[in-house]
């Protein structure tokens, strides 16, 4: 038991943590909560839906032309909402209110193109899962951990070792200075959409393939990717990783106590006793 | 971000690794100590030595003219020396420079020409000898 807890958390662990290390890499830049982003995970999904199951096209091309479009999408939100609203003057409240509306707008737009129903993609067919120190874990669950180690290593050395990603930080650490040497916040602001989307793509398509798709399934997994990231320390990519495996584990030990249909509800108690007890979260700075 | 990669963002516009590599190893030679906590973060360097980690980073662009506002804000007198030392040194290998400062003794000191701003416009101007002028009381204790 306590052994199929433990893969079952690392696995939601690995799910949360690919949507807030996005969620966050985009808030520590430009510094407000862009909701849409899980928005972009659904629409992932479904494309990679339309192009492998409705069109019939290879999958690994179907796979890649949907990251390119999540990421695309984070381009095309930032430059044609985000920016055109910062011109303007507009407030960070301003601009959160701006990414609730593109996410109930996409929401909404998925609805009206593929109906309410859940869909399948059935790359993978159902295979019995193999056995591990007494758990259960399929090939799938397998390569979703995998995927996400490596996609958090590579985006982890990205920032520290690039000259993008160091720019990178240099505007998530002062905006202002950062102008000052010659870096273009407007860039930086672009690419943190482009990376933030991109790693929200593949979290897309791991999921659709693991959960099966639902014009839901992107706000549901930015609810959990947000208290993550509140947990972890918001506007702290590492602080996000953590603050999402420690959110997983403790959802899925949490039904070693309570019944399964509490499990919700574990991670907005946690959400909770952090906002009121440590509100800079574990890796967080207090201000 | 560290001491070191704080320099290497002041030398974001290039391209030429060989350029900032030896920009760089220019900037350590003025600066030893900025070496010596190359790996450390800069925010936890002492003030001084942000203060000079502002001035090297800027140094890290070829700079030919170099602006300082108020260097010596919020520091310690015999850092407030060490930072004009600096400031002289930069001047020697023909860099220009311009500082607002209210320091204003330690300013007209080092500095070839002086212009003393009241109310947004040049009030006063001249070399070293503008601190004798009985003007200059005036526009700073507002003696009228």
């Amino acid at each position: 038991m306590f052994n199929q807890l433990l893969i079952n958390g690392l696995i939601a662990g690995a799910i949360y943590s690919l949507v807030a290390s996005g969620f966050s890499l985009i808030y520590s830049i430009c510094k407000f909560v862009h909701f849409a982003h899980g928005v972009v995970i659904t629409l992932s999904g479904y494309f990679l839906y339309f192009l492998f199951s409705k069109l019939g096209l290879n999958f690994w091309f179907s796979v890649i032309l949907s990251i390119i479009f999540a990421s695309l999408l984070g381009f095309l939100t930032d430059k044609v909402v985000y920016k055109q609203l910062r011109k303007r003057k507009a407030s960070n409240t301003i601009l959160l209110m701006a990414s609730v509306a593109l996410l109930i707008f996409f929401e909404s737009l998925i609805l009206l193109l593929f109906g309410a129903d859940v869909k399948t993609i059935g790359y993978i067919k159902i295979s019995k899962g193999i056995e591990i120190f007494n758990a259960i874990i399929t090939p799938l669950q397998i390569v979703i951990i995998i995927v996400s180690i490596i996609l958090l290593i590579s985006l982890f050395l990205f920032m520290k070792k690039t000259k993008l990603g160091k720019a990178m930080r240099a505007v998530a650490d002062n905006k202002d200075v950062a102008e000052v040497v010659g870096i273009s916040s407007e860039k930086i602001y672009s690419w943190s959409f482009i990376i933030g989307s991109l790693i929200a793509g593949i979290a897309g398509i791991l999921v659709g393939l693991e959960q099966n798709l639902e014009p839901t399934m992107g706000t549901n997994l930015m609810i959990k990717g947000f208290t993550a990231a509140i947990i972890g320390g918001i506007g702290s990519v590492p602080g996000s990783i953590l603050g999402s495996f420690l959110l997983g584990l403790v959802e899925n030990f949490g039904i070693w106590f309570l019944p399964s249909g509490y499990k919700d509800a574990v991670a907005f108690i946690i959400l909770f006793i952090f906002l009121l007890f440590r509100p800079q979260g574990i890796l967080g700075v207090k201000k | 971000m560290t001491v070191l990669e704080n320099l290497e963002m002041g030398a974001f516009i290039f391209n030429d690794k060989d350029l900032i590599k030896n920009n760089l190893e220019h900037v350590y030679r003025e600066f030893p100590v900025l070496k010596r906590k190359k790996d450390e973060l800069a925010g936890n360097l002492s003030g001084g030595e942000q203060q000079m980690l502002a001035m090297a980073r800027a140094l890290m662009q070829s700079t030919e003219l170099l602006l300082l506002d108020e260097p010596s804000l919020g520091l310690a007198p015999k850092v407030v020396s060490e930072i004009f030392e600096k400031v002289l040194k930069l001047k020697s290998e023909g860099i220009s420079i311009i500082i607002v400062e209210q320091n204003a003794k330690k300013a007209v000191e080092i500095a070839d020409r002086t212009y003393i701003f009241e109310d947004g416009k040049i009030a006063l101007e001249g070399g070293k000898e503008i601190l004798k002028d009985p003007r200059i009381k005036e526009i700073y204790f507002g003696g009228r």
